[in-house]
């Protein structure tokens, strides 16, 4: 030992041996690098909803809270504004056997947003009433812009609407754009929120809301095309500064395919293009998938048969990812459920407005199909669909066999309010930092 | 004109052993005296006899030991009948030895002038015979004695030249009999010191001159004042009897409004004068000049009688003293000149004034002055300087992207915003208004950044600046003082010095903006130097001392990186138990000095950084963290096993890994020696020790991201740095030797000095790019910032993070405050809300007081849009440079004050006094100078 002390060497090679020990140490414990952090969205429990419906007097509103169903009778003409935890749901249902107005309505009271797009038949086949309603305790400056084949048709007549707290606007579009035969307005607040909704009435007959359709996007799924005869129509509007080149494929009971000679639909910027599928969906109940290079906004019309034809309205809708109810369901209720990508599965369950809730039930959606599933409940009842697996998009239908013609109102399963996906957010200091 | 008649009067008190040669000088006068008679005080020495043989047993008067000079004087003079004519009285002390002319000469000068009635001969020191002690002596408005001399100055006649003065010395003092029965005499309530002020005083008040007459010399050995010879008069001490005795004469002698002014000057300069001698660690001075004026103050009927005594022509007689007392800005110049010695390492406070203490002269005659070649040329002439000077360059040419920047900031350091003042505020505060509140103590650094601050005219910027950007110099000129005893060889300090200050370490810290790490590298190279005084002192109340100041400067660094502590102790109790052993054996100190000592450097910080180190414990991950932000993109996630063992602790603003290189082949070659094994295995050892805590502390994650493993490399790289500075005078040997040693000599240096210039030169090349800047964005917009009226909040949006602020960014330290967790969750997740568009968020924020919503640019047009859209918002302003901000349309709440618990001031006012203690304990004081009182005493006993 000594020796190796005295040893000229000694220490070197003892320094050396313990580098080296260290420089294994280092490297063993060398660690892998940290995964980043997650970038994506999160999903959060919605804390309290405000729903807003155009007023109608002595209508019956349905509200569906989770686990019950109250209704509530319009008291006055005026905008009935509910307010709630989260989860709130509430519509309701006009039904009218003869005028005019003729046929099923449905309406599902919206979320004040800051825009909003809708699609349907334009003011030269229809009288569309928009109303406009500012729930919130700020005044909203709203923009109107009505598209049509030809562009954007609207001018500025609908620019810069102020609507004060607590009031609401109706408006004809006709007076804004008078000859536009297929149409997407889209409803935008340059500050504020406003909650919108639009009636249609034919002037070939049949009566409906418009759904609201998801915001632009690359790929819109349209559910809740109804089954049986009659008119379908495919309206897609391109609100960007690029033409859109559209890829369309059916997704039917039977199968997933594009159809024949409306394989694409080119969408010139700035327009909405209407799209003929009555053959090609052939009577069947289905949905559509739409995918386009740039984002577009796309809805459907369905037109019943019979001598007095009543329309129903769907549009591009998220899928069941977050869950989804419906407030006001009658006798004759069904959904169409469409799983795309592979195999899906939901749970549905009945809350009727009178006793208990109903056991909930699973139903299987097979790949690439839509599935009609009736709803076996009587009397007013409320629908949630909660999912289970898959890629699920769905509509309500509600559908009334007359002599005169098939009255029919179809609802596209929204995201329910019981979640909402927030983009993640850090509470640091280094947020000072250049 | 008749000739006068002389009366000598010799007053001796225990002063034989000067009293002989008095009395020989007294017999030896070319003048004879007509009598002269002397007054023993009752001296214990033999004083009695020697007077009784040289005058006659009949001229010498026995009185007790208690009587005061005047006294004496008084006494004899009642005794001694009138002389009928124009009689002088000449008082000599014992310890007085005039001149053989000296009376002569002073009876010419007074029957020059008629009006003079009191004269003084010049004084000059009893043992150096030409040294001068006074000319005439005056006062200041405060009491302070001014002789108008330097210290120890020579007589070469520079002074000469007979002229009136305020007041001069009784020993040797000439005055008309006549005139000392008018004034009464020296007055009796002044037994010593500064009686011949105020006899002078009265004598002028009275319409005559006083004057002072150079050719006339006396030898004077001040044998009271000098402490030779008890005082008996009085039980005090004669620093405070001095001190007494100059204020009252002052008082009782300065007209009223003069007086009142000179009271007040008294009263602020006694409480200066205590504080600094309390600081110079003189607490018998402190204690002396506090009872001195409280003696006076406590006794105003003594001063009012005095006063009235002395009312006679006083008004009248100041208008021409006044002339003669110390002007005014004496004062000044006297403070300038102490301040300048007290940072030449003198103590603060100079004991010359009441009469010249003899200082060692050996000392004095040793700081001969060079040749002087301009002071500034010597400066800059150093060695050190010039390193310092090169250091400060290269740190310049490298850090020019962050120089004239309006906030530096980035990486680790919150842009620096704010004054000293707000950081004191922040720092002494119980309730922080920060963010959502908080009363978590406040990191102890930002006390250390707020007292530089200070120093620096409050400017928080220019603290930080200094700190931060010069971290490399300063630590070079730490490492290369610190080295100053230890390492011989210039050149090899400056290597040494050099490559200390341009480790990758500093680089790395700098770019990162990592002011903790940046202070600690300043503060490595001080913490070895002291930990060597601590361990190796022979003197053991220097090494005491220097363990003070190590658990001082230790506490500075632990705030800054906790680290430091854990890191430290480890060497420091090893080095304990080695040396304090060996040292021991060895004998020369006391045992168990050094591990007492190590205990109180240990102890010091965790007693000076209590609660917030107590804070840290309960949750040990932030013990690993430092001052300023911890963010992830700060350091290398995998850091590579060569990176560590080259001393790069990753992240960026680091040079090639490789650069050190040099340094560790030097160090490595080291080993081969066969002398100096010890240190070199020390240095390895500390070395290896720093590079092992190195990699386990990189290992570690704490809140998301690795540890930084800087201030380990620091102590690795100082092992390294000192071991081979150490062994470095091998070189030169070797390259004597000749042949291929000389070559090899050459090409280790060359290796070496490889380190320190390639680091340099990769830093100058690539400068500063890292996070740090030297213009960071102000993130609060100056509009959210001139709306904060009531206590509101604003939420700061940037990117996917946010944070909440309160009228203005953070200070230094207030981000690391961790806030109440339960409302932070809430708050983000209404803010969240809020972004994604979600309603009923912006009561929520309101509620949690916050009022406004900003988004640093750029906003992205959704995110405007989903504000925009938010009904209880309200946009204020929108562009595309300046980001946007929106009001809060909902109520807004005041965050609460939370309640401060009541030691939180208790606490502050405690470690302020703990510091100031410490400080104290650790500061160079007046007690090493008193080592040369023994030789004065044993020159003066010669």
């Amino acid at each position: 030992m000594k020796a190796f002390i005295e040893n000229r060497f000694g220490l070197l090679t003892l320094v050396v041996v313990a580098l080296a020990a260290m420089y294994g140490i280092a490297y063993v414990t060398r660690p892998a690098p940290l995964p980043p952090p997650p970038t994506g969205p999160t999903k959060v429990a919605v804390e309290s909803v405000t729903t807003v419906c155009p007023g109608d007097k002595g209508r019956r509103v349905d509200v569906y809270l989770p686990g019950s169903l109250s209704s509530e009778t319009m008291e006055k003409d005026a905008p009935y504004v509910t307010k709630g935890p989260g989860g709130l749901e509430a519509g309701y249902v006009t039904r009218a056997t003869s005028g005019s107005a003729r046929g099923l309505a449905g309406v599902r009271c919206t979320e004040p947003a800051p825009a909003t797009w809708l699609l349907g038949p334009g003011p030269a086949d229809a009288d569309v009433r928009l109303h406009l309603i500012n729930a919130d305790k700020a005044p909203a400056m709203v923009d109107v812009q009505v598209f049509a084949a030809e562009g954007l048709v609207s001018g500025d007549a609908g620019i810069g609407l102020e609507i004060a707290p607590g009031k609401h606007r109706e408006i004809d579009l006709k007076t804004l754009a008078p000859s536009a035969d297929v149409m997407a307005v889209s409803v935008t607040t340059s500050f504020g929120r406003v909650a919108v909704a639009a009636r249609t009435v034919l002037e070939s007959g049949g009566v409906d809301w418009l759904p609201a359709a998801g915001a632009p996007a690359t790929r819109v799924v349209v559910p809740g095309i109804p089954k049986g005869g009659g008119l379908r129509r495919l309206l897609v509007a391109a609100p960007g500064e690029t033409d859109a080149t559209v890829q369309i494929k059916a997704v039917s009971e039977d199968a997933e395919y594009a159809m024949k000679g409306r394989e694409t639909l080119d969408v010139p910027a700035g327009t909405v293009t209407a799209l003929d599928i009555t053959t090609g969906v052939a009577g069947s109940s289905a949905a559509l998938v739409l995918t386009s290079p740039v984002p577009i906004v796309a809805g459907a019309v369905s037109i019943g048969t019979g001598s007095k034809p009543d329309v129903a309205y769907t549009a591009g809708t998220p899928s069941l990812a977050l869950g989804s109810a419906v407030a006001r369901n009658t006798t004759g209720a069904r959904l169409l459920l469409t799983a795309l990508g592979g195999p899906g599965k939901v749970r549905v369950q009945v809350v009727p407005d009178k006793g208990a809730a109903g056991e909930p039930y699973e139903v299987a959606v097979p790949a690439g199909r839509t599935r009609d599933v009736r709803l076996k409940a009587k009397g007013d009842f409320a629908v949630v669909v909660t999912p289970v697996s898959g890629e699920v998009y769905g509509a309500r239908l509600l559908e009334e066999r007359r002599r005169d013609g098939v009255m029919l109102t179809t609802q596209p399963l929204a995201p329910a309010r019981t979640w909402t996906l927030l983009p993640p957010l850090q509470d640091t200091p280094r947020v000072v930092l250049p | 004109m008749s000739r006068p008649y002389v009366t000598v009067i010799v007053v001796a008190h225990d002063g034989a052993r000067w009293l002989g040669e008095t009395l020989r000088a007294l017999i030896n006068q070319s003048r004879r005296p007509d009598r002269v008679v002397g007054v023993d005080n009752g001296s214990r020495d033999g004083s009695a006899d020697l007077l009784a043989q040289a005058l006659g047993p009949g001229n010498v008067l026995s009185l007790p030991r208690s009587t005061s000079f005047g006294e004496s004087v008084a006494e004899v003079l009642e005794k001694l009948p009138p002389a009928g004519r124009e009689e002088w009285i000449w008082l000599l002390h014992d310890d007085c030895a005039p001149d053989r002319r000296a009376l002569e000469e002073l009876l010419t000068a007074a029957a020059q002038d008629p009006k003079a009635a009191v004269l003084g001969p010049k004084l000059r020191d009893w043992l150096h015979r030409r040294r001068l002690l006074e000319l005439g002596v005056t006062v200041g408005r405060t009491g302070r004695r001014d002789t108008g001399l330097e210290p120890l100055e020579f007589d070469q006649g520079q002074h000469d030249g007979t002229r009136e003065t305020l007041s001069v010395s009784t020993a040797g003092m000439l005055i008309k009999r006549e005139v000392w029965e008018r004034v009464g005499g020296l007055d009796p309530f002044l037994p010593i010191f500064r009686d011949d002020l105020d006899l002078c005083w009265r004598v002028r008040n009275a319409g005559h001159k006083v004057l002072v007459v150079t050719s006339a010399v006396a030898w004077h050995a001040e044998a009271a004042a000098r402490r030779r010879r008890r005082i008996t008069v009085s039980g005090d001490h004669p620093r405070r009897l001095d001190r007494r005795n100059a204020i009252f004469v002052v008082m009782a002698n300065l007209p009223f409004r003069a007086m009142l002014w000179a009271l007040l000057r008294n009263v602020l300069g006694s409480a200066v004068r205590t504080l600094l001698f309390i600081v110079s660690k003189q607490p018998a001075n402190a204690l002396d000049e506090v009872l001195a004026l409280g003696s006076v103050l406590g006794h105003p009927g003594r001063l009012l009688r005095a006063r009235r005594a002395r009312r006679q022509g006083r008004r009248k007689g100041y208008r021409r003293i006044k002339w003669f007392l110390t002007p005014p800005g004496a004062a000044y110049r006297r403070l300038v000149d102490m301040v300048q010695s007290f940072l030449a390492g003198q103590a603060p406070v100079d004991a010359a004034g009441r009469h010249h203490i003899a200082t060692d002269p050996d000392a004095e005659q040793e700081l001969a002055p060079p040749p002087d070649t301009g002071a500034f040329q010597r400066f800059i002439g150093r060695p050190g300087v010039i390193l310092m000077i090169g250091l400060t360059l290269v740190t310049l040419a490298a850090e020019r992207s962050l120089l004239g920047g309006e906030r530096l900031g980035g990486g680790a350091l919150v842009p620096v915003i704010g004054g000293a003042r707000d950081l004191w505020d922040f720092y002494t505060e119980g309730f922080h208004d920060i963010g959502l509140g908080s009363t978590d103590p406040a990191p102890p650094y930002v006390a250390v950044i707020a007292a530089l601050s200070t120093l620096f005219f409050g400017k928080t910027w220019l603290a930080v600046s200094v700190l931060l950007l010069g971290s490399v110099p300063l630590a070079g000129a730490t490492a290369y003082l610190a080295t100053r005893h230890v390492i011989p060889g210039v050149p090899a300090r400056a290597w040494a010095a050099a490559t200390y200050a341009l480790l990758p370490v500093a680089t790395g810290a700098i770019a990162a903006g990592r002011l903790g790490t940046a202070v600690v590298f300043v503060l490595v190279p001080l913490y070895a130097w002291l930990l060597g005084v601590v361990l190796l002192a022979a003197d053991r109340r220097r090494a005491r001392r220097a363990a003070w100041a190590l658990g001082l400067w230790l506490a500075v660094g632990t705030a800054f990186v906790p680290l430091v502590y854990p890191l430290f102790a480890v060497l420091g109790v090893l080095g304990a138990v080695a040396f304090g052993g060996a040292v021991r054996t060895r004998g020369p100190r006391k045992g168990g000095g050094a591990g007492v000592s190590m205990i109180i450097a240990l102890a010091v910080p965790p007693a000076l950084l209590l609660p917030w180190l107590a804070s840290l414990v309960t949750d040990p991950g932030r013990l690993l963290l430092e001052a300023g932000l911890h963010d992830p993109a700060l350091v290398d996630q995998t850091l590579a096993p060569e990176s560590l063992l080259a001393l790069s602790p990753g992240g960026p603003g680091l040079p090639p890994f490789w650069v050190t290189a040099g340094l560790v082949v030097t160090a490595l070659a080291a080993l081969l020696m066969r002398r100096q094994r010890m240190i070199v295995a020390i240095g390895w050892g500390v070395a290896l020790y720093g590079v092992l805590a190195a990699i386990l502390v990189s290992r570690i994650t704490v809140e998301g991201a690795r540890v930084w493993p800087g201030v380990p490399l620091a102590f690795a790289g100082t092992g390294l740095v000192v071991l081979v500075g150490l062994t470095a005078h091998r070189l030169p040997e070797l390259r004597a030797s000749g042949g291929l040693r000389r070559l090899g000599a050459v090409a280790i240096a060359a290796v070496a000095f490889s380190t320190p210039l390639l680091a340099a030169g990769f830093w100058v090349a690539t400068g500063v790019r890292g996070p740090l800047v030297g213009d960071a964005p102000d993130v609060m917009p100056a509009l959210a910032a001139a709306r904060t009226a009531n206590g509101e909040r604003t939420v700061v949006l940037k990117g996917s993070s946010f944070t909440v602020l309160h009228g203005r960014g953070p200070l230094l330290g207030e981000s690391e405050l961790p806030t109440a967790s339960q409302e932070r969750a809430r708050l983000a997740n209404a803010v969240r809300g809020l972004v994604g568009g979600r309603g009923g968020d912006a009561a929520t924020l309101g509620q949690l007081g916050v009022g406004m919503v900003a988004v640093a640019p750029p906003v992205p047009a959704e995110l405007a849009a989903t504000l925009d859209s938010q009904p209880s918002l309200e946009r204020m302003s929108l562009s595309k440079d300046g980001g946007g901000l929106w009001r809060l349309a909902e109520p807004v709440t005041r965050v609460p004050v939370q309640p401060v618990g009541v030691w939180h001031t208790m606490w502050l006012y405690a470690q302020g006094a703990m510091v100031l203690v410490v400080a104290l304990l650790a500061a160079p004081g007046r007690r090493q100078e008193e080592s040369a009182e023994p030789g004065a005493v044993a020159l003066a006993g010669a």
